[in-house]
């Protein structure tokens, strides 16, 4: 079972829980989709890691062959192809990787080469495989590093806790599509409760099972909690704003490992997970 | 001389436009013929790339000159390659700068602008 963990921004808690939840489950499996800045890692240190590259696929040109016919140039969606005095100018920021151009030249001059764009770490911490997705600084997008990550995941049994990337974008899309329950990190605010509104419509629209965690509540008020009541979205649990949860994050140490209490609470977030999701399962078949 | 302008209409007049990649259409001004030739900018819409696509379709008009309130680092790598002289422009009005350009007195363009996206 594969449950991702989203938030319509960075701040709310996302790698606090996912991190929590995977500590929780003994032998489950944490993956950081959020590649931009993977953060995961500094709590779980993992150990015996294999890193493994993620490349692109870059058209390189031989200057030779092309005759300047602007095929590509004509082809390319992206403008990433420029021609003068009849040779062609590749960018490389601008290129998306998609091959068009090599397809479409008829001299066959253009040809794809890997580039590095990010990589992969896969390691251990106690029962828990880590596994953590990097881009590299300056690099466009993560996407091809979540789907590397997803290819990866098709060999690992077991529960699989996903932190994905914040918002709505492309990376957390990526990261979605294969979940098969949603778990949505909200703030007590107005603005946490709008960031929410983002990400339940993205969860919806991909028509997945979800659950919400109601992090830092502080006090009766929660515009978040009145989102989840209105929409009639399930509440899978609330984390108090503590200082003591403060002081754990700080240190980089994993609050369930710290203090049982925390273990009781995350423990019980699983399984309301995984009730909602059978609950879901039924009410679909 | 083959002068090129990227233009954006406004209600009063033509004036020289704020962005390059994104003008409505270049004007060329070819001194020696003293006319001039309108080419719709096919960047303008395009999702990305922008700056070079347009900076095709200037070099595509064989311009000697292009003169520009700013340039991206994309559109200058073209027109460093295709031998095009950047300008930088005075002012918006179009007159004024290809006068000024005549006359040798606008600055070549060196810094290409960093760009208002990925900001």
């Amino acid at each position: 079972m594969k449950i991702a963990v989203l938030s319509g921004k960075g701040g709310t808690g996302k790698t606090f829980c996912t991190v929590n939840l995977a500590a929780s489950q003994a032998h489950s499996t944490y993956v950081d989709c959020d590649v931009e800045e993977p953060n995961g890692h500094l709590f779980f240190k993992p150990e015996s890691l294999v890193t493994t590259d993620v490349n692109v696929l870059y058209p390189m040109v031989d200057s030779e062959k092309c005759d300047g016919c602007r095929q590509c140039a004509d082809f390319c969606k992206f403008n990433a192809i420029a021609v003068i005095q009849n040779q062609i100018k590749i960018f490389g920021d601008v290129c998306h990787s998609c091959g068009g151009c090599a397809l479409v030249c008829p001299q066959n001059a253009i040809t794809d080469i890997p580039k590095k764009i990010g990589s992969i770490a896969k390691g251990t911490s106690r029962t828990n495989t880590v596994i953590t997705g990097t881009l590299d600084i300056g690099e466009e997008t993560g996407v091809p590093i979540i789907k590397d990550i997803e290819t990866m995941l098709t060999s690992i049994d077991g529960l699989i806790f996903v932190d994905c990337a914040p918002g709505t974008s492309c990376a957390a899309v990526e990261s979605v599509q294969n979940a098969d329950f949603c778990l949505l990190v909200a703030e007590p605010t107005i603005f946490g409760a709008h960031n929410l509104d983002m990400i339940y419509s993205l969860v919806k629209m991909l028509q997945k099972p979800c659950g919400v965690v109601l992090n830092k509540s502080i006090g009766d008020d929660n515009p978040s909690l009145d989102y989840c009541i209105e929409n009639n979205i399930p509440v899978m649990g609330e984390i108090q704003f503590e200082e003591e949860l403060g002081k754990l994050n700080s240190d980089a140490l994993v609050a369930v490992w710290e203090d049982k209490k925390y273990q009781e609470i995350f423990d019980k977030i699983f399984q309301n997970i995984i009730k909602e999701a059978n609950h879901e399962t039924i009410a679909n078949s | 001389m083959k002068i090129v302008l990227p233009i954006e209409k406004t209600s009063e007049e033509d004036l020289i436009g704020t962005s390059f990649g994104r003008t409505e259409y270049f004007m060329l001004f070819d001194s020696e013929k003293d006319e001039t030739v309108i080419t719709d900018n096919k960047a303008a819409m395009q999702q990305g790339g922008a700056g070079i696509k347009a900076a095709q379709t200037v070099i595509d008009m064989h311009a000697d000159v292009v003169i520009l309130p700013q340039c991206g680092q994309n559109a200058m790598d073209l027109f460093i390659a295709a031998k095009v002289t950047v300008l930088k422009s005075i002012s918006r009005d179009v007159l004024e700068n290809i006068e000024k350009c005549l006359n040798n007195q606008l600055e070549v363009l060196n810094d290409p602008h960093p760009g208002l996206h990925h900001s």
